[in-house]
């Protein structure tokens, strides 16, 4: 392996692809691309999954009898809450008997729970800490921005923001419908349903929430129109991907081995199954043939829908597969890992000529992404997430703890690919990208537009035209 | 002739597989069950090895050919109405005067199962569970523990029946995504054999109770038979409760029973809805093989055998998104000789004409609905233009100059003259009894729907038709998803341009399609407010409504002529269409 510092940004054959070396500043879209800072907008503060005792805050305590609060609690918020508040201090002082039972029978309830994990070690409660772990957002627990997507057709985006709302922004900035529901928390993914004019899966804790616009409508806040899909155990939702056809779709959770595949339209679903580790990233090809599917542990799979769904298995040496993407003719796959920092690249393609039956497959390593400081600003190191735009000529980076986008250039052939560094891009004083992604191709605008959604809630459109 | 053949023989090879499979089930089961009966926890080398030697010994295998013998008639009655063409039965009479018989033999036929499930499975058990007589204070008693388990045995089947069966027919479900069939059987198999242990739990124990309250009777009448005497203390409440094996076995056997009736259900479900890859383009003749087989177009075409037709649609589906399906080529080709676009016309007209009889039934089924019917938003009546009376008039003239005489008689005007005609007296007697048999005819719908159970019974229920027209829908969905594939297809892969034809038609007959389909939009269809198959009917249509606009959009000016399909697709092309 070359050291990065000397390497040009010229490639030489059989050797890894450098990080790019010079920045450039950002460039200006048209004035329809909706201007987006969720930092404004944000209707509450509060992350979900932090402190939810919000009511607590803005309600004047008032003096009532302990079992009367205990009971109260119990209706309000379920038998937990009751137990802790039968154990605090202020039970304890008025009616020590009834704080030690519920000592006991918390401890009790704690050792049954420990007991349990050690048995079936995969029915282990998830926290939303490891959605955070898993997820391809960059910090996700903390980013104004959880997931942004564009429709695959039309000019249409949906940003999911930490106050558990997903907004869609359309070219006329004066409408911004808002996507609400109480059962929506904990956005980690979202995927726009495609040849439909407004259908958007959101994966959430509970579930997946099915939203069906109606175009006409401004505002659409209310749960009626959302279809909530549920299968038990498989929750929270880690990933949730639409075949390109529209007709099937795949969710995976981090708490379930099994990948649901939807007929959303009839409400039924079957499971994609095989032993291991569940499952946590899902992404399926442009042209519908595979599903690539990213597990906890150090395997992942790709299943050919063409094939009756018999999926190829591969292992990584470290480490899980962060992010991947797939090429738009759908023959190469690229996946980075969060054991190293290495750009690879799986090739799927029906080689009936040149396959012999005893060389195995490898993934090919095509970019080195370890960190190294140009200039004043420090580019690489782990990587976080993938991008690559619909033409299959540019791929963008974004990692886990440095501020810059390495952008690539890419050029795809039929049984190969070239990658070389481009440039790389930062934000505005101290920000750094919680999650990137390219602009799909639609009638409004032909144009490759790199969408940044920066840790400051701003969104960034970045476009390629003159590059 | 040989069509319908061809794909009889195609649905009898797998029912024959299902068949066999179900029949290997039998032992399957079986030995599942001694495993669980025979449990010994001191001597477990014991318990297995005895398990076995039972499970391969001649008697065994003797006595499971009754069972067998039931299995297999049971699935040919299943694979029969697995094959059959759907009916519609307008009312509730119809439905029980036609089904009634055909229900009563499944019946029978689930009884005959379980009771030879019950018969076989008690002769591995214990001695005391073995025969109908046992010893009981030196005399002979009727054994009250093995009825116990042969009505275990008629009451699964009977559960099993209730389920399933009484309300619906058999119907083939196809599966969302298609796996190799090897893992979907595998999987069928264990989720049968763990579900069926948890569904029968709570109704053996139901049983269990009320074997307690009338199992005396029944043990009462038997013993007579069979001039025996009753053991009154084996049907104590105590007795049973006790039993604990005695449970333990009733609950076993019923599972059993469920998950056999269940997996024989399945394996034909799997095997029928196995996908098929049909031909595009039969060989030559004078190839020799190849006559047999059946085409793409043929097995659309097979409506007499509706397994298949769904298989075409499905087969069609899946080689318009397939990445690499050479038969799509093979649809676009011309025929040689004669360059002809053969296999397209072939295939687009025998589409079309499906999804166009659909729209016509459902749009003469939706004339029924009231709620459809009473809401027209615009006027239908068009006013005669003066260009038009014009032309009229001219023709008129024409006619009458080459003496050409009016041979059609023009009914609605003679109507009116006739009653023109008639004397006041006659004309009062006329309107006299027109009103009284008005009225009668009221009164008598009046009391049609008043009189309880009549209605129910004997009356069509409103959109009864259209329900059942969207739950077959389901070919449609696919062929017209297909057929909108292959054409967004065509664009690059199509080097004649033979699709451009038949395009115009194709997005008419979706457009049609969908305008009856909007109608539905707010109608309870037999009092469910959201009819599953028509919102993936609806939504199906629309999908491939945005396909072809989403890659026609250049072009739709030249493909479509008329000013408001147009109108229309504009909404499809700038994605504002719900």
């Amino acid at each position: 392996m070359v050291s990065l510092q000397d390497v040009s940004t010229f490639i030489v054959p059989g050797q890894l692809c450098a990080l790019p070396q010079n920045e450039v500043d950002s460039c200006s879209v048209s004035e329809y691309y909706p201007e987006i800072n969720l930092n404004c907008e944000m209707f509450s503060t509060s992350v979900s999954g932090h402190a939810n005792d919000t009511y607590r805050n803005v309600m004047i305590p008032v003096n009532e009898g302990v079992i009367k609060r205990i009971v109260r609690t119990f209706f309000e918020s379920g038998f937990m809450e009751a137990l802790n508040e039968a154990r605090d201090q202020e039970t304890a002082t008025v009616s020590p008997l009834i704080c030690a039972t519920a000592k006991y029978t918390c401890e009790m309830l704690e050792f049954v729970k420990r007991l349990k994990t050690k048995i079936f070690p995969h029915m282990r409660e998830v926290s939303v800490n490891n959605v955070a772990e898993f997820s391809e957002t960059r910090d996700w627990m903390r980013s104004y921005i959880r997931c942004i997507v564009w429709h695959p057709n039309c000019f249409k985006i949906a940003v999911a923001g930490s106050d558990d709302i997903v907004r869609i922004y359309t070219d006329e900035p004066a409408m911004v419908p808002v996507l609400k529901s109480g059962s929506q928390k904990w956005i980690t993914s979202m995927a726009w349903r495609p040849l439909t004019a407004a259908e958007l899966a959101v994966g959430c804790q509970k579930g997946v929430c099915l939203w069906t616009m109606d175009t006409n409508m401004h505002i659409t806040r209310s749960a009626t129109q959302a279809v909530f899909l549920k299968h038990p155990g498989h929750c929270p939702i880690t990933s949730v991907q639409w075949s390109p056809s529209g007709t099937l779709l795949a969710t995976a959770s981090i708490s379930d081995t099994d990948i649901l595949i939807w007929d959303v339209d009839k409400l039924q679903n079957t499971p994609l199954r095989r032993v291991g580790s569940p499952c946590s990233l899902l992404k399926w090809s442009p042209d519908g043939a595979y599903l690539l599917s990213a597990t906890v542990g150090s395997v992942f799979r790709v299943w050919s829908a063409d094939k009756k769904w018999t999926p190829e298995r591969w292992t990584i040496k470290c480490g899980v597969v962060q992010s991947a993407c797939w090429s738009p003719c759908g023959n190469f796959l690229l996946f980075v890992t969060t054991g190293d920092s290495i750009l690879y690249r799986l090739h799927f393609q029906d080689e009936t000529v040149f396959t012999s039956g005893t060389s195995t497959k490898e993934a090919l390593k095509i970019a080195d992404l370890t960190k190294f400081n140009a200039g004043r600003r420090e580019v690489g190191g782990k990587p976080q997430a993938l991008a690559w735009d619909a033409d299959g000529r540019y791929l963008a980076v974004i990692f886990k703890d440095t501020p810059c986008i390495a952008l690539f250039n890419t050029c795809l052939k039929k049984f190969d690919m070239t990658i070389s560094p481009l440039c790389f891009l930062t934000g505005l004083s101290t920000e750094y990208p919680s999650y990137i992604c390219f602009q799909s191709k639609n009638r409004r605008n032909k144009e490759t537009v790199l969408t940044i959604g920066w840790s400051s809630g701003r969104i960034e459109y970045f476009p390629f035209g003159n590059m | 002739m040989s069509l319908i053949v061809e794909c009889k023989k195609l649905c009898l090879r797998r029912c024959m597989l299902a068949l066999s499979y179900s029949i290997a089930m039998q032992y399957l089961l079986l030995g599942f069950f001694l495993f669980f009966v025979n449990f010994h926890v001191l001597h477990p080398l014991n318990w297995i090895s005895g398990t076995i030697s039972v499970l391969f010994s001649f008697y065994t295998w003797f006595s499971i050919l009754p069972l067998i013998g039931s299995v297999v008639l049971y699935t040919i009655l299943l694979g029969k109405s697995f094959l059959a063409v759907k009916r519609y039965y307008p009312t509730r009479f119809q439905w029980f005067i036609y089904t009634a018989p055909r229900k009563a033999l499944f019946f029978t036929l689930h009884l005959l199962v379980g009771y030879l499930t019950a018969w076989l499975y008690t002769s591995f058990l214990h001695v005391d569970y073995r025969n109908i007589v046992c010893e009981c204070f030196g005399t002979k008693c009727i054994n009250s523990r093995y009825l116990f388990l042969i009505c275990v045995g008629f009451f699964a089947a009977c559960l099993h029946f209730t389920r399933e069966n009484l309300h619906t027919d058999p119907e083939l479900e196809f599966p969302i995504i298609q796996e190799l069939m090897l893992i979907r059987i595998r999987s069928l198999i264990y989720r049968t054999l763990y579900n069926s242990l948890l569904k029968s739990f709570t109704p053996t124990i139901c049983f269990a109770l009320a074997y307690w309250l009338i199992g005396g009777i029944i043990n009462r009448y038997f013993a007579v038979v069979f001039a025996l005497d009753v053991d009154e203390t084996a049907l104590s409440f105590i007795s049973i409760a006790v039993n604990l094996r005695l449970l333990f076995y009733g609950w076993i056997l019923a599972a059993q029973i469920l998950s056999n009736m269940h997996l024989m259900h399945c394996f034909f479900a799997i095997h029928l809805s196995e996908e098929v890859a049909f031909i595009i383009e039969r060989k030559p003749v004078l190839c020799g093989t190849g006559i047999e087989e059946i085409t793409l177009v043929d097995a659309l075409n097979s409506s007499f055998v509706p397994v298949v037709q769904n298989l075409g649609a499905r087969d069609l589906y899946n080689l318009s998104s397939n990445k690499m399906d050479a038969r799509r080529k093979e649809i676009f080709a011309l025929s040689v000789p004669g360059a002809h676009p053969y296999n397209w016309n072939q295939l687009s007209s025998q589409c079309l004409s499906l999804i166009n009889a659909f729209t016509d039934e459902l749009a003469a089924s939706l004339k029924k609905i009231s709620v459809v019917k009473t809401a027209p938003l615009f006027s239908t009546i068009k006013p005669t233009t003066a260009t038009e009376a014009a032309e009229k008039i001219l023709l008129r003239q024409y006619n009458e100059t080459y003496g050409i005489r009016r041979m059609m008689t023009e009914t609605s005007q003679e109507n009116t003259e006739t009653v023109k005609k008639m004397s006041p007296a006659c004309k009062r007697i006329h309107d006299q009894v027109e009103k009284i048999k008005k009225q009668i005819e009221q009164t008598l719908r009046a009391a049609f729907r008043t009189i309880p159970g009549l209605y129910y019974m004997f009356g069509e229920p409103e959109g009864a038709k259209t329900a059942y027209l969207l739950s077959n829908s389901e070919t449609i969905l696919w062929i017209v998803q297909g057929l909108a594939s292959v054409c967004t297809a065509s664009l690059t892969e199509d080097k004649y341009g033979v699709v451009q034809v038949t395009l115009p038609q194709v997005i008419k007959s979706l457009l049609t399609l969908k305008t009856e389909l909007d109608k539905l939009n707010n109608v309870n269809l037999n009092g469910k407010k959201m009819d599953r198959n028509f919102i993936a009917l609806k939504n199906g249509v629309k999908r491939s409504l945005y396909n072809i606009c989403t890659v026609f959009s250049d072009y739709l000016r030249e493909i479509v002529d008329n000013p408001e399909d147009l109108r229309k697709l504009q909404c499809y092309v700038h994605y504002v269409e719900t």
